[in-house]
């Protein structure tokens, strides 16, 4: 059983590539990059809210994978790791910038032509009503995701656009079975709150 | 068995994924037969759920291949000028100076060791003696006279300075 375990990691086309990268094969690192970037990018996309800030992080993660390659022994699949990776990137980098306020930063990142204000009156007149609508709920997702701590924030992004299981996150986040029960419960009941406010809250 | 809504609302969302036992599953699927609260809970659960789908990436990413390279080369550059001078100085010759500093400082600290011992002997022996001393002014010595060699009468009386035995 064990045997085939590690067969099965061995023969994960991501963690064949990290053993060219480690190895020094550049073209295997591109291809790497090629196979997950549009992955890594959506998660830290969603959690920062930041175009600009995705892919600075997503970068600087590739390179750290980079780095760790010689030294990476294949011990599950490559994207368990990955995302482990990704996780602790992401919660290290808010930890030292202390960053809280997404919205003004994801204003502030991108010029009034990309992300014209809600109100503009122009705006409103050129803008077909699905796509302003769309707009405001993506405003709305990223201001609620953005209140939710770091751990609650990940593990629901994990769990909702990457399809993770609770094993598979609470493998990531490094943490029992009943914490992600308990990340996942309190993150959707505060998403809940935020948006879907007119409804009343449940009574004990 | 019947649980609160409280602990039925703690698994309902685990209990929507699909990701809780059976046996705590049907507790929750009981409990939620019972209760439109609860019911209602998940129903907005639900909604929110699949509110969370809509949140798509507006944007599509540029490949992250040159910014990845530039900073690669970047970093390379740090590396040689501060990573280099660490790995000359502290992969081999660091462990091996060590190694050396600890050897050449078995001799002296073994000195130093014996000058520390001999000195507080000395300073104990001083103490003893005075000690003694201050005993003997009033202990007749005289009485371990007859004593065995080894004895501690004897030992004590060697220990006395000599004037204070012949009184």
């Amino acid at each position: 059983m064990i045997n085939d375990n590690k067969d099965r990691y061995h023969s994960d086309p991501d963690n064949e590539l990290m053993k060219r990268v480690g190895s020094g094969d550049k073209t295997a690192f591109k291809e790497l990059v090629q196979r997950n970037q549009r992955v890594i990018t959506g998660i830290i996309y969603r959690y920062t809210g930041n175009h600009h800030d995705a892919e600075d992080l997503a970068q600087d993660i590739f390179l750290k994978v980079y780095k760790a390659a010689p030294r990476y022994v294949p011990r599950a699949q490559f994207k368990t790791w990955l995302y482990k990776v990704v996780a602790h990137h992401c919660f290290n980098y808010f930890r030292s910038q202390k960053r809280r306020s997404f919205i003004t930063s994801y204003n502030q990142s991108f010029p009034e032509e990309d992300n014209p204000p809600l109100h503009h009156a122009e705006a409103q007149k050129e803008q077909p009503e699905n796509v302003m609508q769309q707009q405001e709920l993506r405003t709305a997702l990223t201001a609620a995701l953005s209140e939710l701590p770091d751990r609650q924030r990940m593990a629901l992004i994990l769990h909702r656009f990457e399809d993770l299981s609770y094993k598979e996150i609470a493998n990531v986040l490094g943490c029992s079975l009943s914490a992600v029960e308990s990340l996942l419960f309190r993150a959707m009941s505060s998403l809940k709150k935020k948006l879907h406010s007119d409804q009343p809250p449940l009574e004990d | 068995m019947e649980i609160t809504c409280k602990k039925a609302r703690k698994h309902l969302f685990a209990y929507l994924n699909l990701q809780l036992e059976e046996q705590k599953a049907k507790e929750i699927e009981g409990h939620m037969a019972r209760c439109p609260l609860c019911r209602k809970e998940a129903e907005g659960l639900r909604a929110t759920w699949n509110l969370l789908g809509n949140y798509s990436i507006d944007k599509d990413f540029p490949d992250l291949m040159p910014g990845i390279l530039e900073k690669m080369d970047t970093a390379g550059q740090k590396y040689n000028i501060f990573q280099q001078v660490a790995d000359i100085l502290f992969r081999i010759p660091a462990p091996a100076l060590c190694f050396l500093i600890l050897i050449l400082a078995i001799p002296p600290g073994t000195l130093l060791g014996k000058n520390l011992y001999f000195t507080f002997s000395t300073a104990q022996n001083t103490y003893l003696q005075e000690t003694y001393r201050a005993q003997s002014e009033e202990l007749p010595l005289h009485v371990f006279a007859d004593f065995p060699e080894q004895s501690l009468g004897t030992i004590y009386m060697n220990l006395v300075p000599e004037p204070s035995r012949e009184e």
